[in-house]
């Protein structure tokens, strides 16, 4: 063996270094044993991306050897080479042709094809690396046997892979049995070299021999070599690698600078448009400045129409209670009589008109079955009939609304199938203590059906009976803040921030839906009416089975005012009077439903009656508003009688300040209201105490009526010391004995004109509040004997305590027309009352 | 608007403090609507005669603002009887009827149809089989004719057999009424078989808001023995006698066992006495609305063996309102309920092994009731259904109107 050979080929560079590297690791020994062996033909039987084939041809081009080579390959998919296309061949043919056309040729054809291209014996050095089973590599071993001349060498590539099907280790193993001159390089997946034994001793290859010693070293050497070549490869891929990154972001680099380029020229536009519009918003701030200017001058023009009209309105009230003026009434009915003969006409055709009704209603023979119906409610029905204010709906001609007159069923009632509106609904409810009924409110909210998804958002203020735990296991959005912190609108506001649906829900902690549609109904509402610009809608309140009279009167009595008592109604702007803008803007907390998009134009403002005041912006801006009878949500409050004063003082405190055509009477001194309202409280004292007294068994037969006219029989003369009050046993006792301890410590003067005025309006309202119930309640217990009398005194209490707070409001409203004391009373009365409604 | 309902049972004869009928005629007049109920008992004497001012036999009993009109004939002919009720009606006003069927007079059936005012109908029973039934349940007759009478009832469910006990009066009364209202789809399906020319809205009964507010224990906690419950009579009867019977059996540990009932009569039930020497028997007997929820909290799961087909949920739906779970008998609207929803078993009357191995199960397997309760349904509130009766009330007087 030739030890300078083995010394040069050290310095063996392979030209092509090529994917895969499985022979990579064996290129300085294709070399060597190219040069060793010096065959006048060799064939490579798979040469594939030919890595090892350019080396062989290589080492003939470098060390000048008379050697034809051949390389045969099919170049196509095959198992074991995986799927490749025409380029690998394209590209090793290419190469071929540049640097080794003179000896070199490349049959692409299968091996067993190739067979006849080669005379036997022929063959000096054969590299075998075809397909790798242990049949294909035996069969290719076997047909290319006799092609080899005498000595051949034969290389198996692929010698050391065990997994897959590989096969060529087991037919190495055969060879080594059976040829003596053999060397196996494990290393690069194995590469095993045998010699033909058919020639005389001397031409066998020292290296192949048994007795070579330095079979380990010989090993290691060409490994070591063959390291150096794949440690290039690697390098070789890195750089391949880095070259790429490097095209790449170049070409990112570029479109930014294209992008860079677009925005600097958007930017440009921008500045331009800013640059306009600033000069538009100090147009429009210079007309605002001039509408503020208008403003404040018309302003000036109202206060003093105010003043003037208050003038008119005291001489007024002074001729209306003068004796004379009161002396002469008949002579003015008379009058009228003779002057407007159609009054008596009116009254004639208001019964005629009423009376087609009800044939219309009940047919003839069902009004004369009426007549004793009629006749039970004779009295209301004059008074009715000549109240020309009362006959009318209470409201200018121009609030009619816009009454729907079917009458639509729930939809839970619907047996088919009902169509899913794919809206998402967020339901809004600020919670301070909720109570254990709450989850049931979480769960039916939940449960409703035919809609998209349903988000609940609770706004708690600080609830210490776990009412935020509750809403959070039920898998509500919780908003925590401070009972400080909170108002009806800041807390609606913050949940409608928080929400994420098409639409807003907001309700209160202590309603409950009725049926499983309940939701879907309002929604299909607001939907169906979209195109009448129906931007919200509320539902009626149903009552509770536990609530009390004085409150389903109450509520009976909005919801006429409301004209939705037992139609749906939509509501627009029809006048800016007080009575237009609240029957057609009235919107309620309990429940109300109104878009996102919407709402966030308008969000809830100021700290009360938040609701009427949305609707009535929205109607002011042309939108329409729905107030439902058809779908009702379960809400009811049984409260004590203080409240009812404080709601009513607060309640008509805001009325009267958002509407400057409230109604009020005038009040000319605060101690007379505190008068009235002690005797009034006084006297009614003294009937609990007498009706206290009477037994049982004839309470059953007393009717509300009966006990209004006692009251109204024994409560015309004022009482220097009226009783204490003793009408509730809490609060509403508490207050009215403080007024007459603070402010009429010596009594009532009975002889000041004041006082008498006063106490004579404070019962006649308190008597017209009575009335009203009555007429509710005289429809639905008219037998006797069924008047509930356990419910009369609360009747009773509650409306004195209602009476008291509007009074003590109206007080406090014209309290800027007194001086001293009186001005003094009516401001500490509002600091008492203000709070916590 | 002037309504009078009509149905065949008073609180007062039975004395007690209210009943359904009653409640709906508080609700209505919430709405702000005139009231009074025209019961027909032929049998029942009346407890309170406040006066007498009617054309026909009847007393007036004023209860909680409500007027009911208890209405009596046996002396009189039912031509008569009929002709004076349908004026007395016309002349009272009313804008609307609405009957609680089963009603067990044939002479209002009549005067309904000659007032023509118009009426609307809400069918609870079957027939006035299943209401004697109901009657033996309550007014302890034996154990047979209880049991006979369930076997009369128990056929109805079979599509061939519906209705035959429909008296010819009471079949134009709900064909000519303007709705007719089940409590269940499961009774709604067996009347449209038998009216096809019918349409039957469901209407499902509500709950007291009282079942609403019980603060349950949870079982998962408890370190205590199972809590079974039982409604209805303690009289000896297959469905009871079966459920005792199984709770005798080895199988079953120890428990706890609480029969909610009118008057135990132990004497009667040698049963009832052996599940009291084995298990920890509780007797309850005060049945207002309130106590029986506050019963029902107590327990976690309450047994209906008797095979009925009850056209009415409600007992589950208050169980349901109170957290409680129900093994019941495998007929009618409750074993339809709890099949649909998954928050129960149902077991056939007769098999007592049935009831034992189901009992010894969930005694081993207590998150079995667990997963029963969540798959609870929510209960319709009672305001809920009078809302309802309210909404067809108007509808059917603006048609008429139109």
């Amino acid at each position: 063996m030739n030890i300078n050979s083995l010394l040069k080929i050290a310095s063996f560079t392979p030209n092509a270094l090529n994917f895969s590297n499985a022979w990579v690791g064996h290129l300085p020994f294709a070399a060597w044993i190219m040069q060793e062996v010096s065959p006048s033909l060799f064939v490579e039987l798979g040469t594939h991306t030919s890595n090892s084939y350019f080396s062989f041809c290589q080492a003939v081009s470098e060390f000048h050897l008379n050697t034809h080579c051949y390389a045969v390959d099919t170049w196509h998919s095959d198992i074991q080479a995986g799927e490749y296309d025409e380029l690998i061949f394209d590209t090793v043919n290419q190469y071929n042709k540049i640097h080794y056309e003179a000896f070199s040729k490349l049959l692409r054809l299968t091996f067993d094809q190739a067979l006849t291209c080669f005379d036997d014996g022929s063959i000096d050095l054969l590299h075998l690396d075809g397909l790798h089973t242990y049949e294909a590599v035996r069969h290719d071993f076997e047909l290319w046997l006799p092609k080899l001349s005498p000595g051949a060498v034969i290389l198996i590539h692929d010698t050391s892979v065990h997994d897959r099907d590989f096969g060529v280790h087991q037919l190495w193993h055969e060879i080594e049995e059976r040829y003596q001159y053999s060397i196996h390089l494990a290393y690069s997946n194995g590469l095993g070299i045998m010699q033909l034994d058919n020639v005389d001793n001397d031409r066998i290859l020292d290296f192949l021999r048994p007795n070579f010693t330095l079979k380990n070293d010989f090993c290691t050497y060409f490994q070591s070599l063959g390291q150096k070549q794949l440690d290039r490869y690697q390098q070789n891929n890195i750089i391949n690698q880095l070259d790429r990154l490097l095209r790449e972001r170049d070409i990112h680099v570029e479109n930014l600078n294209e992008q860079i380029s677009n925005l600097n020229s958007d930017n440009i536009q921008l500045r331009k448009h800013t640059e306009n519009l600033a000069v538009k918003i100090a147009d429009q701030i210079q007309h605002i400045e001039n509408l503020n200017s208008q403003l404040i001058e018309k302003n000036q023009n109202f206060e003093n129409q105010s003043k003037a009209n208050h003038n008119l309105h005291l001489q007024l009230t002074s001729i209306i209670s003068s004796k004379s003026w009161k002396l002469t009434k008949p002579l003015r009915f008379g009058r009228r009589i003779i002057l407007q003969p159609s009054i008596l006409k009116n009254h004639f055709f208001a019964l005629y008109s009423l009376f087609t009704k009800q044939v219309q209603t009940y047919g003839f023979g069902g009004v004369i079955h009426r007549l004793p119906f009629y006749w039970r409610n004779r009295c209301h029905a004059l008074y009715m009939l000549t109240n020309p204010n009362l006959r009318q709906p209470k409201k200018p001609s121009t609030t009619s609304l816009s009454v729907i007159p079917d009458f639509k069923l729930p939809t839970d009632l619907y047996q088919g199938n009902i169509p899913t509106i794919n809206k998402n609904i967020s339901i809004i409810i600020p919670t301070f203590n909720a109570g254990a009924d709450f989850s049931w409110l979480l769960r039916k909210l939940f449960s409703q059906l035919g809609l998209g998804t349903i988000e609940i958002v609770i706004v708690d203020s600080g609830s210490t009976d776990g009412t935020a735990e509750i809403a959070r296991d039920a898998g509500c959005t919780l908003i925590e803040i401070t009972q400080t912190e909170f108002s009806h609108s800041y807390a609606r506001n913050l949940g409608a921030d928080t929400a994420s649906g098409d639409y807003l829900l907001f309700m209160v902690q202590d309603a409950y839906p009725i049926g499983n549609y309940w939701l879907y109904g309002l929604l299909s509402f607001l939907l169906d009416n979209d195109s009448q610009r129906v931007a919200a809608v509320s539902s009626a309140e149903y009552s509770r089975s536990d609530s009390d009279i004085m409150y389903d009167s109450m509520i009976h009595t909005h919801y006429q005012f409301l004209e939705c008592l037992e139609h749906d109604r939509i509501g627009e702007l029809r006048g800016n009077d007080n009575v237009a803008l609240r029957t057609n803007g009235q919107l309620s907390d309990v429940t109300c439903l109104i878009s996102k998009e919407i709402f966030s134009h308008y969000r809830y403002q100021g700290d009360y009656a938040e609701d009427l005041d949305l609707g009535i912006r929205l109607i002011k801006d042309g939108y329409r508003t729905g107030f439902l009878s058809s779908i009702k949500v379960i809400h009811s409050h049984n409260r004590p009688a203080y409240y009812y004063l404080k709601r009513s003082f607060v309640d008509t405190i805001f009325l009267a300040k958002k509407f400057h055509d409230f109604p009020q009477p005038l009040i000319k001194k605060s101690l007379g209201i505190i008068a009235g309202i002690v005797t009034l409280a006084g006297h009614l004292s003294s009937w609990k105490i007498t009706f206290d007294q009477i037994p049982l068994s004839s309470k059953r037969s007393t009717t509300l009526a009966q006990n209004i006219f006692l009251l109204r029989k024994g409560c015309r003369s004022l009482a220097r010391s009226p009783l204490p009050c003793c009408l509730d046993n809490g609060n509403l006792d508490l207050f009215v004995n403080s007024l007459t301890n603070r402010f009429l410590p010596d009594g009532v003067d009975i002889d000041m004109d004041y006082n008498k005025l006063e106490s004579i309006n404070i019962l006649n309202s308190f008597i017209y509040r009575l009335e009203c119930i009555n007429n509710y309640t005289k429809n639905i217990y008219p037998e006797e004997g069924t008047f509930p009398t356990n419910q009369l005194c609360d009747i009773i209490t509650k409306s004195f305590s209602a009476i008291t707070g509007t009074s003590l409001s109206f007080m406090y409203i014209q309290s800027s027309m007194f001086t001293g004391n009186d001005k003094l009373i009516a401001e500490t009365i509002y600091q008492e009352l203000k709070e916590g409604v | 608007m002037k309504i009078l309902f009509i149905d065949g049972s008073c609180p007062h004869i039975y004395n007690i403090t209210t009943n359904d009928i009653f409640l709906y005629a508080k609700m209505m007049q919430h709405s702000g609507h005139n009231v009074q109920i025209l019961t027909c008992n032929t049998k029942s004497s009346v407890p309170e005669k406040i006066y007498v001012d009617l054309p026909f036999k009847a007393s007036l009993v004023a209860h909680e603002g409500i007027l009911n009109i208890i209405f009596t004939h046996d002396e009189q002919s039912q031509q008569q009887i009929t002709t004076e009720l349908y004026i007395w009606m016309r002349n009272q006003c009313f804008d609307i009827i609405h009957v609680f069927y089963p009603i067990l007079d044939n002479c209002v059936a009549s005067a309904i149809h000659e007032s023509n005012i118009p009426y609307i109908i809400s069918i609870s029973g079957f027939s006035i089989i299943e209401s004697q039934a109901y009657a033996a349940n309550t007014t302890n007759e034996n154990s047979h004719e209880f049991d006979s009478h369930a076997n009369q009832v128990s056929s109805l469910h079979q599509p061939n057999k519906q209705f035959e006990y429909i008296s010819e009066e009471t079949s134009p009364l709900i064909a000519k009424a303007c709705f007719r209202i089940c409590p269940s789809s499961y009774a709604a399906k067996r009347y449209r078989t038998a009216f096809p020319t019918c349409d039957f809205t469901v209407v499902p009964e509500g709950v007291g808001r009282y079942f609403f507010s019980q603060k349950r224990v949870v079982y998962e906690n408890k370190s205590d023995k199972l809590t079974l419950g039982y409604i209805g009579s303690s009289l000896p009867q297959q469905g009871l006698n079966t459920l005792l019977e199984s709770l005798l059996l080895e199988t079953v540990l120890p428990l706890r066992f609480m029969i909610i009932c009118d008057e135990p009569d132990l004497d009667r039930n040698p049963f009832l006495q052996s599940v009291m020497a084995k298990h920890q028997v509780e007797l309850v007997n005060d049945l207002t609305p309130q106590n029986i929820a506050s019963h029902l909290s107590l327990l976690d799961l309450l047994c209906l063996p008797t095979e009925m087909p009850f056209s009415s949920t409600r007992i589950l739906d208050q169980a349901a309102s109170s957290g409680v779970p129900v093994i019941a008998a495998n007929v009618g609207a409750q074993a339809e309920w709890i099949t649909q929803h998954n928050c129960g078993q149902t077991l056939p009357q007769c098999s007592t092994e049935a009831w034992s191995t189901a009992i010894a199960k969930i005694n081993a397997h207590p998150q079995q009731i667990s997963s029963w309760r969540h798959n609870l349904p929510l209960p319709f509130l009672i305001e809920e259904e009078t809302f309802i009766y309210e909404a067809l009330y108007r509808k059917t007087l603006l048609t008429k109107a139109s």
